[in-house]
């Protein structure tokens, strides 16, 4: 609403504009630290460690740090370095029951979280797909099993089957710049698998529905994709939020979109749900989720949904072969010229190659 | 371009001038054997604008009469007597338009029964000219001279302003012709004015049997013909055609003391008054009795100031007053609060009476009125009370044309906005919430429509301003800052008026005028609506908003019923709605809903007795539809019922005011309700807020001498909130004290507390009409606060300037700000969300005001800051670590110049200037990954500031046309806003560029010039 009334307000004007505006920037807040933590007991567990970067590109690289996830009984679960800032902990088998918190001992200070009470998660009960002219939707019905779990969190995993735009008929021989038909087209590298993740997480408050909460769109991909060139597969991971993570999320989006503004909240730094227990003053940005989770995973025949498209093929001077085919370009099959005439067409090398354009040909997995 | 008009122009001339020689041969051949009499010249000059009144001595209309001219008698004869220029008119026929005679050969005439005579003619070669109307002829023989003078003069009055009724009279026109009747005798051959009192006794005595006028006209005409100029005898039977209690003496009672009965003038304005006659070396001394022009009341504490002694007096509890002056020349300013200013002159010979009726309205361009406004100032203990009328209101420029309520306040010094087309205002320091918006007495949750683009207040209703932003009377309260009174006029009680305005992007209509014969009911209604849907539509297609909508409406009604001179009843109502909405999926509305009724006694012992009850609601409804299974209304309210009394009454210097003040309050924090039938939305709904707020209170104004006077009041504030039982008490104080060391120079000190129980729960910048209210609970005390002022207000009379210099310190707790991303909508759990913090606001506010001459308005500058502390200290999550941050409203420096340049009476040039410090924001210093994205860490609250804010708005107005042929008058207005077009900061907000960089970018709203053109159509 904030936004709508933002700019409604610069529209009706119709004598708005925006320019740019420069603050001086403080010198130290490259230093806070920075933790990104996913709990998920009976799931996968993570921490990411890193720093605040400047406007002007100023980074400290992330550092090293002691992770302990502990129990209320006093189980532990150390963070095991994986690469640079990002620690895994294997929680597959932690009590689900119990309460726990996370403790990072970073530059000689440490940092907690509050003992958390894990929220249950909801069952899935449906992934549903509709389409309308342009897109394909993919909609979640849950049915919660109690009202801890008012928030939750959804993510998903893809997988579908996918072809090049094209089979490659033609050949090009850089030795005598000729161009050749091929007898039998190679097949092999026109159907692929992809694998995609959701970049992060979208977010359900549930609060304004009973216990079924019915066909909630959370995901499309547009009728052109080639998702639907064939079988697509998607895996919904559901997590349950706490009401302070749920806020701590919507409010982070929110200062994330636009700030500043007369109808929009007064920005400001969302507290963590860490704290630095030796020095109270140090701040700590980030937060910690500790959930239960669940998935599901539903599969899809695109082709009701395809709406075709191509990629176009280039026409070029015979003179000009070799320069195109060192540029990637390859001579793919035969168009007409508009005289009455067959020339090669020619395009990039992922019209015809689905692993040039980023498929697989093995059917990946889903991830645990 | 001027080689064409000049051209144009002479072409119109040659083409109109035949016209008059045209229409003279017309009358000579239509004239026929009386051709000799109408070859007078035809009237000079017409008088071409729109008036009240008539320039003819009784009434347009010709009537017959005989004439004795140029040595000859005319019977039957149309005649009429142009009365401002003291010319006598003929016609041939009704047909005809009339020729003027020559006063050198008009002696006398008859007309209506009335014998008139030329002087001059006569041989009274040094008589003023003019043809007098003989009353009673003998050896003092009574003569009357009435003279028409026009006039212009707005806020005057059918009647008694004009010295007679006319039928026609039109409220809205300010020009006028005012009836002066003077009197006249001969002695010793020559003549001589006496008083209206003398006339009156010499007409009471019996004729005498030497009629000199009559044989002077004998001796002219050579005959006693002239007796047979009219049926009737020239004697004291004229007197019965003066007006009914013409001769009327002021009551002995109501004068200290005796006074010389030839010395009396009558109490209207824009005229000499004359009182008394000789000239007496010593002091004199005028007395009378102040009264209420609409209600006839007495007015006691009148400041009645004399411009040239600087003497000053004071009316008493019977509105009556006596002041010593010196013989001469003198202007007598009167001054009352909640009435017109008026300044009269008087020249003096002896001690007389001058009565005086103070109407209600305020004319600011009127001169040395504002000596007098200025010396109540001095007069009066209260600071921080601005007024300002709708007359300076419309003048003043502001976006698309309309007069602004809202943005006339806001250029008072002391009064900010965090932005250009925000709603809500804040008053030193204070949150918007923390004033108290009252339109005829009910409270306006929201003051403004489209997001503060325009304010909620028609200004065809509007009669005046008030704002109290440190001295705020006992009988208001609720809230920290500011009371701001909006009154609406009462309707005209002579007959039907209304006006049509039409504006870029709103219209608005009004009417007003009596209810039945009897005019003591009037009403007043008004409408208002916007068409900006338009703008919406020629936005591209392929935008968001081609498809929205937005409007808003708004109805005022209001029914004034006068019992008597003592009893009145008001009723008022007011509607608003506000609605706008997106591609169909969201939407938003609100609506304001007000009635109110009014009793009030004021007695003509100066006791006042008030009461009036109410009822406000304001409501607002989102609308969120864009998913079928997930779209809901989400509606919150907040009702209130009120019931307040005032009785107030004098008691030797003391003015007692007492009553009571009791709302109570019903709020809706939340309702989300499913919207349509595919929706499963589950409705839920906030338990509703329910408490009373009863105020009893006590106010003394005493003026212990001429220099001191104090003003004490007590507020027993309670407030019982009764959902979940909670009870808070508390005493307000009030005092305010002024001491005057010169009548121009006063000194003035103040001291207030004040306690609110209502929150606006926002954690915006900008009031957004879809934030709600709070009241307080178990859990959020009532915001609490004092303020401590200081004053010295000089004023230069002779240049009528008032300077002024207020000191402010405020300090405030339990005020409420926000947890960063603190959740207001349907939090059954709101209070975690809000962290309550100390305020203090101080600042030093200096203002130069001018309300004469043809250059009017005022300049002030102002520095004042706004701050907020935690009460309790969170760890590093605590605001500012602890310490004091800038409020979002805190602007130290602040310029406002508003100037109104009447170049001629109809135009007039305004001017608007307004420079503050940019307002405090939060800004990101740098970001972090979380949740695979890039998210922002920001400064400590309110850190920084956007650029600073400068505004030009320049206006040419062209008030009502005077055209006398008109039906109607229009007045027009073109402007522009942001002359400089300078790219003045509404907010700031951040975003990543392509390259990976972090951007900040300043959003201008008025980023150009905004031309603008208003129609006003008055009927």
């Amino acid at each position: 609403m904030k936004k709508h009334l933002y700019i409604i307000t610069s529209l009706l004007l119709a004598a708005s504009c925006v320019y740019p505006f420069d603050v001086e920037l403080p010198s130290d807040i490259e230093q806070t630290l920075v933790v990104d933590g996913v709990i998920v007991l009976g799931g996968n567990s993570y921490v990411n460690i890193s720093n605040v970067r400047t406007f002007d590109g100023r980074y400290t690289a992330p550092p090293s740090a002691d992770i302990l996830l502990e129990e209320e009984n006093g189980a532990t679960y150390p963070g095991v370095l994986q690469f640079p800032g990002y620690y895994r902990l294997f929680t597959e088998d932690a009590n689900q029951d119990s309460r726990y918190r996370l403790i990072v001992v970073y530059k000689d200070k440490t940092y907690a979280t509050d003992w958390t009470e894990l929220a249950n998660v909801p069952t899935i009960d449906r992934i549903g797909f509709s389409a309308d002219d342009t897109d394909v939707h993919v909609s979640l019905s849950v049915n919660r099993t109690d009202a801890r779990s008012q928030y939750l969190s959804v993510s998903f995993q893809e997988i579908w089957h996918f072809h090049a735009t094209y089979l490659q008929e033609l050949g090009y021989n850089p030795k005598d710049n000729s161009v050749y038909f091929i007898p039998t087209p190679d097949r092999s590298r026109y159907w692929c698998w992809q694998k995609s993740n959701s970049s992060g997480n979208t977010i359900l408050n549930c609060s304004g529905f009973g216990n079924i909460v019915e066909d909630w769109p959370f995901a499309k991909f547009s009728r052109s994709s080639n998702r639907n060139h064939g079988e697509y597969y998607i895996k919904v991971n559901l997590r349950s939020m706490s009401r302070d993570e749920y806020r701590y999320w919507k409010n982070l989006n929110d200062n994330s979109a636009i700030g500043g503004n007369l109808f929009s909240p007064e920005p400001g730094d969302v507290p963590s749900n860490l704290r630095c227990i030796t020095d109270e003053s140090t701040a700590v940005y980030g937060y910690v989720s500790f959930s239960k989770a669940c998935s599901a995973i539903a599969s899809l025949d695109g082709r009701y949904y395809i709406q075709k498209s191509s990629e176009g093929l280039y026409q070029f001077d015979p003179e000009e072969y070799r320069q195109f085919y060192e540029m990637g370009y390859e001579p793919v099959r035969q168009l007409g010229d508009g005289m009455g005439n067959l020339v090669p067409g020619w395009g990039q090398r992922r019209c015809f190659d689905c692993v040039a354009a980023g498929g697989k040909l093995e059917k990946p997995e889903f991830d645990r | 371009m001027v080689k064409r008009f000049i051209i144009f122009a002479a072409l119109l001339l040659l083409a109109l001038a035949p016209l008059k020689a045209q229409d003279q041969i017309s009358y000579q051949k239509q004239a026929g054997a009386l051709s000799t009499l109408y070859r007078g010249a035809l009237p000079s000059e017409l008088y071409p604008y729109k008036y009240n009144g008539t320039y003819f001595l009784e009434s347009p209309t010709f009537v017959k009469g005989n004439l004795f001219y140029n040595g000859k008698y005319y019977y039957d004869i149309l005649l009429n007597l142009d009365a401002a220029k003291q010319e006598l008119l003929v016609k041939g026929n009704e047909n005809l338009a009339p020729v003027v005679l020559s006063g050198k050969m008009v002696n006398f005439f008859t007309m209506n029964g009335k014998f008139y005579v030329n002087l001059n003619a006569i041989g009274f070669p040094d008589a003023p000219k003019g043809y007098y109307q003989l009353m009673r002829d003998g050896e003092k023989p009574i003569l009357s001279l009435v003279e028409k003078k026009y006039k212009s003069q707005a806020g005057y009055h059918n009647g008694q302003d004009i010295g007679y009724d006319d039928p026609y009279y039109d409220r809205d026109v300010p020009d006028y012709f005012l009836r002066k009747e003077t009197f006249y005798t001969l002695k010793n051959g020559n003549i001589a004015r006496i008083s209206r009192l003398a006339a009156k006794r010499e007409l009471k005595k019996e004729a005498d049997h030497i009629p000199l006028i009559t044989s002077l006209m004998q001796k002219w005409t050579g005959s006693s013909q002239a007796a047979t100029l009219n049926d009737s005898p020239i004697a004291s039977s004229f007197i019965t055609v003066l007006p009914e209690n013409f001769f009327e003496e002021i009551p002995e009672q109501e004068v200290d003391e005796p006074l010389d009965e030839e010395s009396i003038s009558s109490s209207y304005r824009n005229k000499v008054y004359v009182i008394g006659s000789g000239n007496s070396s010593t002091s004199v001394r005028v007395s009378g009795v102040v009264t209420d022009m609409e209600t006839g009341e007495t007015i006691p504490g009148v400041v009645i100031f004399d411009s040239n002694t600087r003497t000053h007096t004071e009316s008493d509890a019977k509105g009556r007053y006596s002041i010593t002056l010196r013989p001469g020349d003198n202007v007598l300013n009167f001054s009352y609060e909640g009435k017109e200013d008026l300044a009269l002159k008087v020249e003096l010979h002896s001690n007389g009476v001058l009565n005086v009726e103070l109407p209600d309205r305020i004319n600011l361009l009127e001169s040395a009125i504002v000596s007098a406004q200025s010396i109540a100032n001095h007069r009066t203990a209260s600071m921080g009370h601005d007024m300002v009328n709708i007359r300076t209101i419309v003048k003043i420029p502001s976006a698309f044309g309309e007069g602004d309520i809202l943005k006339a306040v806001l250029s008072l010094p002391g009064v900010k906005s965090v932005g250009e087309a925000s709603g809500g205002f804040n008053v030193r320091g204070g949150s918007p919430d923390q004033n108290l918006v009252l339109f005829n007495g009910n409270t306006i949750y929201n003051p403004s429509h489209m997001f503060g683009i325009f304010s909620s207040f028609n200004p065809d209703i509007v009669e005046n301003v008030e704002l109290y932003k440190s001295s705020i009377p006992a009988q208001y309260g609720g809230r920290l800052s500011s009371v701001l009174c909006v009154e609406s006029k009462r309707g005209n009680t002579d007959k039907l008026h209304g006006s049509l305005s039409i504006g870029l992007l709103t219209s608005r209509f009004h009417l007003d005028g009596p209810i039945g014969k009897s005019k003591k009911t009037t009403f007043i209604a008004g409408a208002r609506t916007t068409y900006s849907d338009w703008i919406l539509k020629r936005l591209p297609a392929n935008s968001y908003y081609n498809s929205g909508s937005a409007g808003f409406s708004d109805y005022n009604l209001g029914i004034t019923h006068r019992i008597n001179n003592e009893h009145t009843i008001r009723l008022n109502g007011y509607m608003a709605t506000d609605r706008f909405s997106f591609s169909q999926d969201t939407s938003f509305r609100y609506s304001s809903f007000n009635v109110s009724a009014e009793y009030k006694y004021r007695g003509a012992d100066g006791k006042v007795f008030q009461i009036n009850t109410g009822y406000d609601q304001y409501k607002n409804i989102t609308g969120i539809h864009a998913w079928t299974y997930g779209a809901y209304d989400l509606e919150t309210s907040i009702k209130q019922v009120f019931l307040r009394s005032l009785y107030a009454f004098p008691v030797a210097n003391h003015y007692i005011s007492t009553g009571l003040d009791m709302v109570g309050y019903g709020l809706n924090p939340g309702q989300m309700s499913p919207f349509g039938l595919n929706s499963r939305v589950v409705d839920q709904k906030l338990k509703d807020e329910m408490a009373v707020e009863p105020v009893l209170f006590v106010s003394d104004k005493w003026d212990i001498n001429e220099k001191l006077s104090v003003d004490g009041a007590l507020r027993l504030s309670s407030f019982l909130y009764l959902s979940t039982p909670k009870f808070y008490a508390g005493p307000e104080f009030r005092l305010s004290a002024r001491y005057t060391l010169l009548d121009n120079l006063s000194f003035k000190g103040g001291f207030n507390t004040m306690r609110q129980n209502i929150h606006l729960i926002s954690n915006t910048a900008g009031v957004s009409p879809m934030d709600t209210w709070k009241l307080s609970d178990k859990n959020i005390a009532p915001t609490t606060g004092w303020q401590a002022t200081g004053g010295v207000y000089w004023t230069e009379l002779h240049t009528g300037l008032d300077f002024s210099l207020e000191a402010y310190w405020k300090s405030m707790k339990n005020c409420l700000d926000y947890r960063p991303g603190a959740q207001l909508v349907m939090n059954p759990n709101l209070s975690k969300d809000l962290l309550p913090v100390f305020g203090k606001a101080y600042g030093v506010e200096a203002q130069v005001k001018k309300v004469t001459g043809d250059i009017t308005g005022w300049v002030s500058y102002c520095y004042s800051r706004s701050k907020f502390k935690e009460m309790e200290y969170r760890g590093f999550e605590t605001l500012a670590h602890g310490n004091w941050y800038n409020a979002p409203f805190d602007k130290p420096h602040e310029f406002k110049l508003v100037a109104n340049w009447a170049i001629t009476h109809r135009y007039s040039v305004s001017a608007n200037i307004d420079y503050s410090t940019g307002r405090p924001i939060t800004v990101p210093v740098g970001q972090y990954i979380i949740g695979q994205q890039y998210h922002y860490a920001y400064t400590q609250r309110n850190s920084y500031r956007i650029p600073d804010y400068f505004r030009m708005d320049l206006a040419f107005n062209v008030d009502p046309g005077h055209y006398l042929k008109a039906v109607t008058h229009s007045s027009f207005t073109i402007g522009v806003y942001n002359v400089t077009g300078r790219k003045n900061p509404y907010s700031v907000f951040f975003k990543t560029t392509a390259s990976g960089r972090v951007q900040g970018y300043l959003l201008s709203v008025f980023a150009t010039q905004i031309p603008y053109v208003s129609f006003n159509l008055l009927f």
